[in-house]
């Protein structure tokens, strides 16, 4: 019902006129164009080190159901800043670094952490090498999923790009290779990769036990993106493969409930290594601009298999997820712009109904199904405004405590501001 | 809501056919402007995309390309980056924050008089800008766009 309100003021958008066929079009007038400053100031060398920035803050409440912190209850909890600093080092050379902090409900980084960090050496448009801690290509967004400015929602469709595991697709320290090369009348974007993951212990909250430390074996992926001879669309794949342990303690009160229920040894000491070998992540995306609008779809499949050190207790399995989304942004004018997505994930690609009571307690534990509505208000180039609301239907991404039974149906709703320099 | 994705859907399809009905067919009110040793005479339209989202990074010959922008208080900006670089205002300052805070890359260099983007390109072989149509390049060379 929100949504389709929503769509209906898409009507009052300012058209934008569509460029001509050929160019340049000698018979049109030129528009008219301001004054000449009287001393223009020589101000187009480009500085040597160039700084960047930007911070956000915000709020946001749920009607039930903790989601990314303590929602039920109101959270101001939704703060994110970051920092950088590049260098044109010579033609072919950059180097730069971020800093980014945040604390989004039970996501914190703080003091900030290096977002990203490399050298960047692009030897011809068609071949670059990137070496550092560089920013993790996924689908259409997740290099710039934590900048506000960048993307119109608050929150990114969460099944594709959940905040849960930010900070695992956030970044990898390696070597990159990328190229853009020229096709026809379109064009191919592509980028390989292989490094490790830097995931703080902080990064995920387990019920029961302490997380230690993480450990990445390696991720490594690749992506090609064609911008097709259809001007405005692009359409391509990503795919990625890790391997990572994590280092677990259990807490005392389940070390001795294992101990005496006799599956452990009497000397047990809670240590637990639960290994992803290998978490696989692929995914297709597509997206269309034409004028004001924007329109983006993806579809991916998380695939991983799980042991432990603890089989008796924790045996292997193997998992698949099914994630996707559609979203349309419109600009109605220089200030406003309006988002709306739709956005589906299936905990089991195969039992998406959630018919199986020992993996879905409830079945609706089995999906969730978020559709989003978002307005934009730029006060400005550097500051802007975002109000956002959620109707959701399912719990699969909720981080509901062992034994709680979530709502199936519930809302949220965020406010955010960021300026950007 | 499979009945709200149904709404969804042909709204946009019937307001999307709206805005291309309304299209108009003005010319581009800019001209292209090289240093007088560049030896092209006419420059691939999306060359000069690729050039000021920082995808083409050289010429031809292998020099490299260093392009130069208008503010936006230039209606000669506003045409260039619908004409050329296809995009709106909006999707074009979204564009360079998602390169920017990912560590992509830049964008050129902007000015805020034609002057200043003549003199940079006369003292730059390898640079590209874009004047007002009605703006004398003086010594500046003016090539087509194919």
């Amino acid at each position: 019902m929100v949504v389709g309100a929503v769509l209906g003021t898409f009507s009052t958008a300012r058209a934008q006129p569509a460029p001509p066929a050929d160019l340049p079009h000698p018979a049109a007038p030129p528009p008219a164009e301001p004054p000449k400053p009287v001393e223009p100031p020589p101000s187009f060398r480009a500085p040597p080190i160039q700084i960047h920035g930007f911070v956000s803050e915000g709020a946001f409440v749920s009607t039930a159901n903790d989601y990314i912190g303590n929602s039920s209850q109101g959270s101001l909890e939704l703060f994110e800043a970051g920092l950088n600093v590049s260098t044109q080092v010579s033609d072919k050379l950059r180097a730069g670094i971020q800093l980014f902090g945040r604390d989004v409900g039970q996501f914190r980084d703080l003091p900030p952490r290096i977002d990203w960090a490399y050298l960047d050496y692009r030897y011809k448009p068609w071949l670059g090498l990137r070496a550092g801690i560089i920013k993790m290509p996924y689908g259409l967004y997740n290099e710039f999923a934590d900048i506000d400015a960048a993307r119109t929602p608050i929150l990114m469709p969460q099944s594709v790009y959940p905040l849960r595991n930010r900070s695992a697709l956030l970044a990898q320290t390696g070597f990159a290779v990328y190229g853009y090369h020229r096709l026809g009348d379109g064009a191919l974007d592509y980028q390989a990769w292989l490094g490790t993951l830097d995931i703080p212990a902080n990064a995920l909250v387990i019920d029961g036990a302490t997380l230690d430390s993480i450990h990445t074996k390696y991720i490594t992926g690749a992506q090609l993106f064609w911008r097709t001879p259809l001007e405005g669309l692009r359409a391509g794949a990503t795919f990625l493969r890790t391997s990572i342990d994590f280092n677990l303690t259990l807490d005392a009160a389940n070390t001795q409930a294992l101990i005496m229920a006799g599956v452990v040894p009497a000397d047990f000491n809670g240590k637990l290594v639960i290994s992803q070998r290998p978490d696989s992540l692929v995914i297709g995306s597509a997206e269309y601009t034409r004028d004001n609008w924007l329109f983006a779809v993806e579809y991916a499949r998380w695939l991983k298999h799980q042991e432990s050190t603890l089989g008796s207790v924790l045996p292997p399995f193997d998992e698949d997820n099914e994630r996707f989304y559609l979203m349309a942004t419109h600009r109605l004018s220089p200030a406003f712009e309006l988002a709306a997505y739709y956005s589906v994930l299936f905990a089991d690609a195969g039992d998406r109904a959630g018919h199986d009571k020992a993996k879905f307690p409830k079945p609706y534990f089995a999906w969730q199904r978020d559709a989003s509505a978002t307005l934009r208000y730029d006060v400005n180039e550097h500051w802007l405004w975002k109000l956002e609301a959620h109707f959701i239907d399912g719990a699969a991404d909720l981080f509901a405590p062992a034994g709680a039974v979530p709502d199936r149906f519930w809302g949220m709703f965020l406010v955010k501001t960021t300026v950007t320099f | 809501m499979r009945t709200i994705l149904r709404i969804v859907t042909l709204a946009m399809v019937v307001l999307g056919l709206a805005s291309a009905s309304l299209a108009s067919d003005d010319g581009p009110g800019f001209i292209v402007i090289v240093n007088p040793d560049n030896p092209n005479d006419a420059v691939d339209r999306d060359f000069l995309r690729d050039v000021y989202l920082g995808k083409a990074t050289e010429w031809g010959n292998g020099d490299a390309v260093h392009p130069i922008d208008l503010t936006e208080r230039f209606a000669a900006r506003d045409r260039f980056t619908e004409q050329v670089i296809r995009k709106t205002a909006a999707q074009l300052r979204t564009y360079w924050n998602q390169q920017i805070f990912s560590g992509k890359g830049v964008p050129p260099p902007e000015v805020d008089a034609a002057a200043d983007v003549i003199e940079y390109v006369l003292s730059n072989r390898g640079a590209v800008g874009y004047l007002p149509a009605d703006a004398d390049p003086g010594k500046a060379k003016v090539i087509r766009i194919r």
